[in-house]
Formats: C-alpha cells, sequence, structure tokens
C-alpha cells in the first residue's frame, strides 16, 4: 500500500472574502441571503468580471454551511451531455456557470428548464452566470426565456488596474502570504491584462515559490515568466 | 454527514482542484452503514466521472486512513432536501419512489404562495379567476371539466392552477390532489416503461381526485405521452374527477397534438390570461411588496410596472432586486432608488416601448415602409417582414396579441400568433437568414 500524506487542507482560491467588486457590493449580500429564500439569481458581465469566482465561493460557503450545492461549468461540459442536469435538485445551491453556452440547443433548453422547474418546487436556489444579461440571451423555449428572465439579476464589470490589484493581494493573503505591490504591478505590466490570467499566474508563482522556498519578488516573478510554458500553463 | 466521508472530503480538497470537487465531489451524497459507505451521485454523467477520475484516490483513503474492509458502493440516487439545520432523510436509491420511478408527493408540490388570496386580478384575468374559483368549488363538474387555462409564459396560469388545488384541499382534506408539469408526466411515463410498471403509472394517474398539469404544449411530438394521457383524461372525466391544465396557446393552435386531444382540452371550459395592463402590474407589485413585508411607495410601483417589459416573473425579478439592495445598503426605496437598482434594465428597455419604434427599425432593415407593414398586401417581401415584426413586438412589447393585431392595419389577434409561429418554427428549423436577421434585429432593438 502507497503512503499517503496525511492532507491539513488547502485554502479555496474564491472566497467572498477575497472577492473584489466593482461598484456591486450588494452581490454579496444577495448571494448570502440567497439561501435562505430559494429563488435564482442571474450574474452577468464579461469575461474577468468575477462570475466563476462568486459561483465557487458559493459552493465553499455550502461547505461551511453544511448544504449541499453543485457548481456546473456548461461550456466544458456540453460535451458530456445535458443529462449532466438530471437529479441536480437535490441539491440546496445549483450553480451553473456559463449558461449561455448550451442555450439554443434543444435537448440542453429541456433539461435546463426542467431543472428550474424540479429546483423551484423543492425550494433549491439557483444561481446561473452568463456574458449578457438575461434579457439579451437567445432561448428557443419560451418558457425558459421567461424562467432565466424572472431570476434576480445582478451585473458584474471586470476591475481595474487598482481593484485587480487589491484582488491578487487578498487572495495572496487568504493563502497565507503577503503580496508586494511591485510584484503585482510587474505582473500587470507583463502578462495580458486580465485577472483570469494574473490568477493563473499568481498559482503558478505560488507553485514555485513553496518548491524553491523563496518569497515572491520583483526578480523571482521575472524569473518564472521567463521559464518555457509548461503544459499546465495556460499564459 | 457521514464522519468517514467528511474526512475524505477534506482529503480531496487538498488533491483536487477546486472545480473538481465543486463539480463532481460535492454534489455526492454520503450514507455511513457498520460495512459500507454508500455515495449518491445525482446522475450517471457524474458518477461516471467519479468512478473514472476520482475512484481511486476515494478507496485509497477510505482504506488507508478510515477502514479497510468497508465496501465503498457509489450509485445513482437522491436524499430528500432537508432545509439548513434539519436532520438528512434516508436516501432513495436508484428509483426516486417505490413505484415506477417518481415521487408520487406531487400534491406536496403545491406551492404555498400560489393561493386565490394572493393572486392578483384585473382586466386581463378576470374571467379565468372566476372560473378557477367555481372549479374549486365544484371539481368535477361537467361544465368546468377540464378547466383550460392559457396564455403567454410568467402571466400567472401555474398560479391559478394551484390555488385550485389549495382551495380544494382546503374544503376536502382527503382529496387526492396531484399537481406536476407537463415534463414529469412524460419523464414518469418513461420511468415506468423502463422499470415495467406502467400498470401502476396508469393505476396512480387514473385514481387521483383532482389532476392539474402545467404546460400541457409539451406533450407535442410526443405520441405515447397524448395517448395516456388521453386514456388518463378519460378515465378521470368519466368518473367526474377535476382536471385543470395550463398551456402557452389555445391547444387547437398547438403542432404535434393529436385531434382527439385537442377536442377534449376545448371540451369543457376555457379561459385565456393575457398580459396585464400596467395598473394591474403595479397592482401586482404592490401586493408582492407586501406579502414581503414591505411598505412599496406606490410611484416606485408605478415605476417599475412601467418601465419593465415582460411577464410577470420579470417583475417580480425587478420588484426582488430593488428590495434586495435596499435591504444591503439600509435605504429607503423612491423612485430615483428604483431606477438606480434597475439601471441596467430600463434604459434598455425604454426604447422598446415603442411599437412604433420597432416597426421603423424592422421597416429600414428589410427596406419597406411602414405602410408596407400595415397595408393589406402580400407579397413576401412585405409578408416576412411584418411577421418578424409581429413576433417582436410580441416578444419586446407588453402589447396583448389583439393590440398588436390592431396596430398592424386591424388584423385579429389569431394571424399575429400565426406570424409568430411562423417565424419561430424558421427559426427552430435553423433557417440561416430568419436567425440571421432576428439576431441583427434583436441587436439593434437592444443595444
Amino acid at each position: 500500500m502507497s503512503q499517503l500524506i496525511l492532507p491539513l487542507g488547502s485554502n479555496p482560491r474564491h472566497t467572498f472574502a477575497n472577492f473584489c467588486t466593482d461598484g456591486n457590493e450588494g452581490i454579496l449580500d444577495a448571494l448570502e441571503s440567497l439561501p435562505r429564500q430559494g429563488g435564482s439569481l442571474w450574474l452577468h458581465g464579461p469575461q474577468d468580471s468575477g462570475k466563476t469566482h462568486l459561483l465557487q465561493a458559493v459552493c465553499h460557503q455550502a461547505k461551511a454551511r453544511e448544504v449541499s450545492a453543485a457548481y456546473l461549468p456548461l461550456k466544458q461540459m456540453r460535451e458530456l451531455g445535458p443529462e449532466a442536469l438530471d437529479g441536480l435538485e437535490q441539491c440546496l445551491w445549483i450553480c451553473l456557470d456559463d449558461v449561455d453556452a448550451v442555450l439554443e440547443q434543444g435537448d440542453w433548453e429541456q433539461r435546463l428548464f426542467g431543472l428550474i422547474n424540479q429546483a423551484m418546487d423543492h425550494g433549491a436556489s439557483l444561481l446561473m452566470a452568463a456574458r449578457q444579461p438575461a434579457e439579451s440571451v437567445s432561448v428557443a423555449l419560451p418558457d425558459l426565456r421567461s424562467r432565466l428572465r424572472g431570476a434576480v439579476s445582478f451585473p458584474l464589470h471586470p476591475l481595474d488596474d487598482e481593484r485587480q490589484s487589491e484582488a491578487l493581494r487578498r487572495r495572496a493573503h487568504s493563502q497565507g502570504y503577503d503580496l508586494p505591490e511591485d510584484a503585482v504591478r510587474y505582473m500587470q505590466r507583463h502578462v495580458v491584462r486580465g485577472l483570469g490570467q494574473l490568477c493563473q499566474l499568481l498559482d503558478q508563482l505560488e507553485q514555485a515559490s513553496l518548491s524553491q522556498q523563496r518569497r515572491i519578488t520583483v526578480p523571482f516573478v521575472r524569473e518564472v515568466l521567463a521559464q518555457p510554458p509548461t503544459s499546465e500553463s495556460r499564459l | 454527514m457521514s464522519a468517514i466521508w467528511q474526512g475524505c472530503l477534506r482529503y480531496l480538497e487538498a488533491e483536487l482542484t477546486e472545480q473538481d470537487i465543486n463539480t463532481f465531489v460535492r454534489p455526492l451524497h454520503a450514507e455511513e452503514s457498520p460495512t459500507s459507505l454508500l455515495l449518491l451521485a445525482p446522475n450517471m454523467v457524474l458518477l461516471q466521472q467519479v468512478r473514472n477520475r476520482f475512484m481511486d484516490r476515494i478507496e485509497n483513503y477510505v482504506r488507508a486512513f478510515a477502514r479497510e474492509d468497508l465496501s465503498i458502493d457509489l450509485r445513482v440516487g437522491t436524499q430528500p432536501l432537508a432545509p439548513e439545520g434539519s436532520p438528512s432523510s434516508p436516501p432513495q436509491t436508484e428509483t426516486r419512489a417505490p413505484d415506477f420511478g417518481i415521487d408520487l408527493n406531487y400534491s406536496d408540490r403545491l406551492l404555498p404562495k400560489f393561493t386565490f388570496d394572493k393572486f392578483v386580478r384585473g382586466h386581463s384575468n378576470e374571467l379565468a379567476y372566476a372560473t378557477a374559483e367555481l372549479v374549486s368549488l365544484q371539481a368535477g363538474n361537467d361544465d368546468y371539466n377540464p378547466y383550460l387555462i392559457y396564455g403567454g409564459v410568467g402571466l400567472g396560469k401555474t398560479h391559478l392552477m394551484q390555488a385550485i388545488g389549495h382551495a380544494i384541499l382546503q374544503n376536502q382534506p382527503n382529496t387526492s390532489v396531484v399537481y406536476l408539469h407537463c415534463e414529469q408526466f412524460v419523464q414518469s411515463l418513461i420511468s415506468a416503461l423502463q422499470h415495467n410498471r406502467i400498470d401502476s403509472f396508469k393505476g396512480y394517474y387514473r385514481s387521483v381526485d383532482v389532476l392539474l398539469i402545467d404546460d400541457i404544449q409539451f406533450l407535442a411530438g410526443k405520441e405515447r405521452s397524448q395517448d395516456e394521457f388521453f386514456h388518463t383524461f378519460n378515465a378521470l372525466t368519466g368518473r367526474q374527477r377535476q382536471i385543470v391544465v395550463t398551456c402557452d396557446r389555445y391547444p387547437k393552435e398547438i403542432e404535434g397534438m393529436e385531434d382527439r386531444l385537442k377536442s377534449r382540452l376545448g371540451g369543457g371550459m376555457y379561459c385565456a390570461i393575457d398580459p396585464p395592463s400596467t395598473e394591474t402590474r403595479a397592482a401586482i407589485l404592490l401586493s408582492k411588496a407586501e406579502q414581503r413585508g414591505i411598505d412599496l411607495p406606490n410611484p416606485v410601483a408605478w415605476f417599475i410596472a412601467e418601465k419593465t417589459v415582460g411577464s410577470v416573473r420579470e417583475l417580480e425579478s425587478a420588484l426582488s432586486r430593488v428590495i434586495m439592495q435596499a435591504n444591503v445598503g439600509g435605504q429607503e426605496i423612491d423612485v430615483d432608488f428604483a431606477r438606480h437598482c434597475l439601471r441596467d434594465i430600463v434604459p434598455v428597455r425604454d426604447r422598446l416601448l415603442n411599437a412604433d419604434q420597432i416597426k421603423s427599425a424592422i421597416a429600414a432593415y428589410y427596406d419597406v415602409t411602414k405602410e408596407d407593414l400595415d397595408s393589406q398586401r402580400r407579397p413576401q417581401a412585405i409578408a416576412l417582414p411584418r411577421q418578424m415584426a409581429m413576433k417582436l413586438l410580441h416578444e419586446l412589447t407588453q402589447m396583448s396579441l389583439a393590440s398588436i393585431g390592431e396596430s398592424f392595419g386591424g388584423r385579429d389577434h389569431s394571424t399575429v400568433l400565426y406570424a409568430c409561429q411562423k417565424i419561430q418554427k424558421r427559426l427552430d428549423e435553423n433557417d440561416e437568414q430568419t436567425q440571421a436577421d432576428y439576431r441583427n434585429l434583436k441587436r439593434k432593438l437592444l443595444g
């Protein structure tokens, strides 16, 4: 039998505490009140506006409250088929990311419609995210369109450089270390802008920092960026 | 939760990505017995992912840190949803009910909020409401059996239907009232066929006192389901048991529905629900706010009623958003605050309230005149833009079918309905030109 390392647990990357909003602070409160009310929310905003972060944070909170939850990135799950939605109404919190990726596809729309009805029957909360507002997405099934538009919608906006920097430092702090301001600025200058990519770089830096037992500084960031990308790196 | 599973979850959280945990592991429900650990996945897709990708790690953990002799069983199954803080109930595995694969306690699914006293009446739904009250008092009366409520989405059909169920149960608590969405009827039939329990299926549905089926249009194109529903219908009405159905249109207009079923559905009492007037929409908002203990000022109710387009469901969504944001900031709700909360919806919709603007946009797009659209001329070059205009007016404004027809040179509502169906059919059939026109026009109109 192979020896296993006793897991001490890792800190989640996506929590409400390390989420930075840009002028829509109400969203966090809305998400926290979601479980008590049931119902559905629709988060919309462009890439890097924090939709995935919030959905994952909801799942993290589910763990803390010992309630069942599921997060389904529908764009990635398209190839698995719409049956992936079956039975999810048994979860108290159902988080569906990239909902627009499966709209106007007959089977997916039917199953999504069924899931929304079942979730409503079971008093489960449905949290959906897409790039467009519910009013603007194209939906073939009128009943589904109506239900999506019936969700309480919240717009999210990409963060400016200053907020991005705050978000990265919060993320580092939640992992138990401090990220120097000049290192953040260097990261922002040297990677394609966008919080998603910056977070991926931060994860990469964190791994390298742990394995090399070095602090994250500007020279360290420069070294890591100079390394050829690995198959796991998506930068 | 099983103590072993809790430990295993902590282990997996350290081993897997956050996404894998939240997508595949967190939805699992675990039940521990002295000899086994039962893991229930919501469906076969998630089960296969867990089996192929994570099962070895789960087994490793259990063998190393829990009990070597514990058997681990992974199945598709469900657990009854328990409210936060309450103890969980035993799981139901493989099938969701002992009979033919569905939950039989559908009367439990009548939502408490859908009662007569919470239904806001207006000119658009008066007759449907009055008839629903009569049905609840005289269930099974041939004059109202079946009772068919039809109209667009999100206008309160389900509310009225469930209100009938509540009222009947209140007057006669021992009555078996079954409410379900049409999709569930179809799914339960499929499940019954799979489990070779079609007799149980028939026996169950044909023995209820009141059958409430939502969105009957979902039977279209499903021959076997229509057949079963037809026989259920005959069995129930033959014994003076009440049937109430809702539909998004008058059943005769449903393509793919057998004539004999259309005839049965239209053979009792039927009422339409039209989109509510602004006054009714404001009244709905005030009522909904009151139900939530919120004192909504009249001007705010009127502002939201006037500025939001679409179904009652969308209206409620706008109200929820305003209330939610007011709660967060501890702010008083006034018109300016509501405008601020709905700023991403109102400007877009403001521009859509005017039918004239939609017609102008369509006329310009197709290079015809607005007069052409309103005229009685029927060449294809005009008929298609006219049909598209009717479809978009129906989707993007609060106008009823009748008033849309009226605005196109005095046509009647069935012409508008036909036009909407015609365009939808082209969209469904992936007619590329129609899809492009539809997308472009919506983009132009919605900004």
